[in-house]
């Protein structure tokens, strides 16, 4: 296992600018997530990084070795596709095998990393099947299982879990932590979710429009957001903004609290408004508040709180857990 | 309202099936009719009195009908391969390199589908004879694949672009090196099209009289369209030999359509790739 390093990476496509001066580093062993919108260029990066394109601009090192130039096969990266991507015509085990004999190695070789991928994936007894005859969840796990036996210093996931149902993505969540624990692997992975990343990362990059918005572990990204995008955009239900001349009298352009922040009181509050709605989750409710002059606000309150549609409420943030944005969006 | 609509269509198509599937069965009917019998009632099963194998006795013993067959088998059995092959390579780089010229290329190859390859007999004659392959089996082969690659690789093109990308990019991902992803992972998923492009190829070739007429007239290299026009005399036409060596030239079509109709009718329904 090795570290990356990229020092200002960009990419072009016909006119359009795809990314921009990216400059990452990923440590060894280290569990890193892309996460942004879609379009944002994320996978454009990862392809990048694989070989599968060509960087307009800028390096990438591993083990300080700079491989631009170097084909796909000769990086030491495996990468995983959200169309998992497996040959149709192959049984799983053909298809976990199939990069091996490329290589020329040994048969016997091959049979023993196909074998230990099969019995870390617990797909034993599905090896002779081919991917029309899997689910999506056992497809997913040949793909890893395709990159496991490469033992490549770098894995690759592009959206690998948005192929599957919401059970079976939690599941599978919780595979690739284990996986990373146990092949103590460096990962580099892609998604839209951020609650994927939250879960999964020991370190998450924010990415918007082709360019990294922040770095930072999940922790730190959720009560440090050094911007408006990153601030929006991690965490779920979204954190509330405030605009206007609320936000004016301290100094700033936005102002950003999160719904567990906010608290819901009867008698007195900064902002009075009317419950709309109530999401009841069992353990938590949202609950979705009109304030008029200030707007939608989300706050979140246990789970056996009776409020009801209807009712007039006062909100008010905790202390010292009202964030503010400049009106470029950068946190004051 | 539904079920006349669906007799209306069922009625079409077995009216059309009737049309295309006459010619034929008239041709094996008569084939196995005496000459009086031929004559005297065409569209007439054959009797006890106009049954008659003498057509199929004579192309059998009085002429070089296994020679024929050979050349047409060896002729058409290359020219497909070669087509499969070629065509197969030349769709997979314009659909999956981008490259200078690409647009050009496939224009160009596209011409050919429009152009009808007969216009150019007189330049073809003059170049095969240049190359001295005049009456040789080369010479056809060679006409045949540049008449049919263009479809060919119209066909095959779009198969391949039904192809995921991320097939090919796993594959690279996994040291595979280009020539063995295509004959691999690409070559294999496009079988479908491949059945198709070959009886779409196939016909022609092995109907065709103007080449071998003009190309390879030779004895040694006669084909089979060729052979049967011995039958056919000026004057005197034995119509029991012609219709019977007819008959034995449907039979390698038949044989090739249906053993690819499998594969065919799993192409022409498409989406065969998920």
């Amino acid at each position: 296992m090795v570290d990356v390093r990229l020092e200002g990476l960009s990419k072009r496509h016909g006119g359009s600018e795809i990314l921009r001066d990216i400059s990452l580093e990923i440590g060894d062993g280290e569990f890193v997530v892309l996460v942004g919108p879609s379009g944002c260029g994320k996978s454009t990066l990862l392809r990048l990084i694989a070989g599968l394109d060509q960087v307009s601009a800028g390096d990438i090192f591993m083990a300080g070795r700079r491989i631009n130039d170097l084909p796909p096969a000769k990086r030491g990266i495996a990468m995983v596709f959200q169309s998992y991507a497996l040959y149709p015509h192959m049984s799983a085990r053909r298809n976990m095998a199939f990069g091996l004999r490329a290589a020329k190695l040994d048969r016997a070789q091959i049979e023993r990393r196909v074998d230990e991928a099969a019995r870390i994936l617990q797909l034993e007894d599905l090896l002779e099947r081919r991917p029309a005859a899997l689910s999506g969840g056992q497809r997913q796990r040949v793909a890893i299982g395709r990159a496991i036996v490469r033992e490549p210093d770098l894995f690759l996931f592009d959206e690998p879990l948005s192929n599957l149902d919401a059970g079976l993505r939690v599941d599978t969540r919780l595979e690739i932590a284990r996986l990373h624990r146990l092949l103590k692997a460096t990962i580099l992975y892609v998604t839209h979710d951020q609650a994927e990343a939250m879960t999964l990362a020991d370190r998450i990059v924010v990415m918007n429009d082709g360019r990294i918005e922040q770095t930072g572990t999940p922790t730190e990204l959720y009560a440090g957001p050094e911007n408006l995008f990153v601030a929006g955009f991690i965490g779920s239900p979204k954190m509330n903004f405030i605009a206007g001349a609320q936000a004016a009298r301290l100094d700033a352009a936005t102002l950003g609290v999160r719904p567990e922040h906010l608290k819901i009181s009867l008698s007195k509050g900064s902002w009075s408004g009317t419950v709309q709605m109530v999401e009841h989750l069992g353990s938590d409710s949202f609950v979705h508040v009109e304030c008029p002059g200030t707007g939608l606000l989300v706050a979140r309150e246990r789970g056996d709180r009776e409020l009801a549609a209807g009712q007039s409420v006062h909100l008010a943030p905790e202390s010292g857990r009202l964030l503010r944005f400049d009106d470029s969006g950068k946190r004051i | 309202m539904r079920r006349a609509g669906g007799i209306a269509v069922h009625a079409a198509l077995a009216g059309y099936c009737v049309l295309a599937l006459a010619p034929i069965v008239l041709v094996i009917l008569n084939s196995f009719k005496t000459r009086r019998g031929l004559f005297g009632d065409p569209l007439g099963l054959p009797d006890e009195q106009t049954f008659s194998i003498a057509g199929y006795l004579k192309v059998m013993q009085g002429s070089d009908m296994g020679l024929y067959f050979a050349n047409s088998l060896i002729v058409t059995g290359v020219s497909l391969v070669a087509v499969a092959l070629f065509g197969a390579m030349a769709a997979w780089a314009l659909s999956a390199y981008r490259f200078r010229g690409r647009a050009a290329l496939g224009l160009f190859l596209a011409i050919g589908i429009m152009v009808p390859i007969r216009l150019g007999t007189i330049a073809i004659v003059q170049m095969m004879a240049g190359l001295s392959l005049v009456n040789t089996l080369g010479a056809l082969v060679l006409v045949y694949i540049a008449q049919a690659l263009p479809l060919a690789i119209f066909i095959l093109s779009e198969f391949i672009a039904q192809i995921p990308r991320d097939l090919p990019d796993a594959a690279r991902c996994d040291g595979v090196g280009e020539t063995r992803i295509f004959f691999a992972v690409i070559l294999p998923l496009i079988r479908p099209a491949l059945a198709i492009v070959a009886i779409f190829v196939m016909v022609p070739i092995w109907n065709d009289l103007w080449f071998p007429l003009i190309l390879a007239p030779g004895e040694e290299t006669r084909t089979l369209t060729l052979g049967v026009q011995q039958f056919i005399g000026q004057y005197v036409t034995d119509w029991s030999a012609v219709l019977a060596a007819l008959t034995l030239a449907i039979v390698p079509v038949a044989a090739l359509y249906l053993a690819l109709s499998r594969q065919l009718v799993r192409g022409l329904t498409a989406g065969a790739l998920k």
